[in-house]
């Protein structure tokens, strides 16, 4: 086994050019390490790229905050601008797995590893997240949408890596819950994502994605056009949940846990509005 | 690969596999099994260690991940050849049954008061919230935690 360790952002592209189809990036190692062990992946060359400096930094740039792709869940979840403009990433990360697993696992491996039921997903999509992303020739930049293609599957070549997570802006108020089937150190079962303009008591705008229930994050524009111009009364969550509830029962297979998923997204719903208010 | 850390506070230079896990360099390869592997996929916490003062699985981490780092494990604890304070305490407390978990419990125990030295104990079954006893029902750790943190030592 090779490994490609970079130690400088100068260092990439030299280490992405020996890069093949069967090479991987590992980040924290929390998923790539235990797919290896079960036969799931075998790479001739590991890339690290955690020794960059650069590519651990959490910074403004300009209106915009820049997480390097090598940032752990705890340093995103501390991270005093995630805290102030992006707490529905701060939610996110910290509910991954346990303490260990947070200190360890990172946001470009969780983009990279690319689950059904990734925690950071839908909170990446709520806001409208770009990857930047580095080729042996140069560096480009694609939405995440663009770049993230199904389970376990991202539209990269072998030896592109991601460098960096940029979050426009944010506006409004923002809030991720995630349902597990225990408090601590779970699989997301369904993570709802939500983004509420308001204009005085009525909501002018809603953005809401929702994880773990197809192969990517699904956005509930019927949710979203069905709130606008209405108030928060909770008739109209309970009528967005169900709106939930009846998505979930036509799209999930019911291997997926779909009855469980139609009952308990009500709860899940209600929970995301509620911590909207971040009292 | 030639790999140089820092373990329990002494430089350590080896040659290795990129791939080797830390959990079998230490066992395996350094003869130290104070640290005990348990599910081997980051759900049970018996084999966390402590890297760069945060607690992490040593069973998801790999060698190649650790170049110029400072690993601390359990064997690391002692201090002039007697047990460190939290250990002592877990001993008293009778913080231990079976003592499979107890390493991983104590490492991710001395990650907590190395950030936080007095803790509350939300905040304590939050910081061992990844690491499952199934002796105990967990009252005698988190009183054995408490104890060391009120007494001032970890």
């Amino acid at each position: 086994m090779e490994s490609l360790l970079p130690k400088t952002y100068e260092e990439i592209p030299g280490c992405l050019r020996q890069m093949t189809e069967k090479s991987r990036f590992i980040g924290g190692g929390t998923d790539l390490i235990i797919k290896m062990r079960m036969g799931l992946a075998a790479p001739d060359a590991i890339c690290y790229l955690g020794y960059v400096r650069e590519l651990k930094e959490i910074r403004r740039e300009e209106e915009w905050l820049s997480i390097g792709s090598c940032a752990t869940m705890t340093e995103i979840e501390q991270d005093p601008e995630v805290r102030e403009h992006y707490p529905a990433l701060m939610d996110a990360a910290a509910d991954v797995g346990s303490l260990q697993i947070r200190n360890n696992g990172t946001i470009g491996g969780n983009i990279g590893n690319a689950s059904p039921a990734g925690d950071l997903l839908p909170v990446l999509y709520l806001y409208d997240a770009v990857l930047e992303i580095m080729g042996p020739d140069g560096v480009r930049r694609a939405g995440i949408d663009e770049i993230l293609a199904g389970p376990g599957r991202l539209n990269l070549a072998c030896n592109e890596a991601i460098l960096r997570i940029l979050l426009p802006p944010s506006t409004g108020y923002t809030s991720f819950v995630k349902l597990g089937s225990r408090k601590k150190v779970t699989i997301s079962r369904i993570g709802v994502a939500l983004r509420i303009e308001m204009d005085g008591d009525y909501v002018k705008e809603m953005k809401m994605m929702v994880g773990a229930i197809g192969i990517k994050p699904v956005r509930l524009e019927k949710a979203e056009e069905f709130i606008k111009g209405r108030t928060l009364n909770e008739q109209n969550i309970l009528d967005i949940a169900a709106i939930l509830s009846d998505y979930i029962r036509e799209h999930v297979a019911k291997e997926f846990d779909r009855d469980y998923k139609v009952f308990a997204s009500r709860g899940v719903v209600m929970d995301a509005f509620h911590r909207l208010r971040r009292d | 690969m030639r790999l140089s850390f820092i373990l329990n506070g002494k430089r350590k230079v080896m040659e290795t596999e990129p791939d080797r896990r830390l959990l079998d360099l230490l066992r395996k390869d350094l003869h130290m099994t104070g640290t005990k592997e348990g599910c081997a996929e980051g759900e049970c916490g018996a084999c966390t260690v402590i890297i760069n003062g945060e607690a992490v699985h040593s069973c998801l981490v790999l060698a190649c991940q650790l170049e110029g780092k400072e690993v601390l494990t359990i064997e690391g604890l002692e201090e002039n050849g007697e047990l460190s304070a939290i250990q002592r305490i877990f001993v008293e407390e009778t913080a231990i049954q079976c003592g499979y978990c107890t390493t991983g419990m104590i490492m991710s125990a001395k990650a907590l008061l190395m950030h936080n030295p007095n803790p509350t104990e939300k905040e304590i079954r939050n910081a061992l919230s990844g690491n499952i006893c199934r002796c105990s029902g967990y009252t005698q750790i988190i009183r054995a935690v408490k104890r060391t943190a009120a007494e001032g030592g970890c």
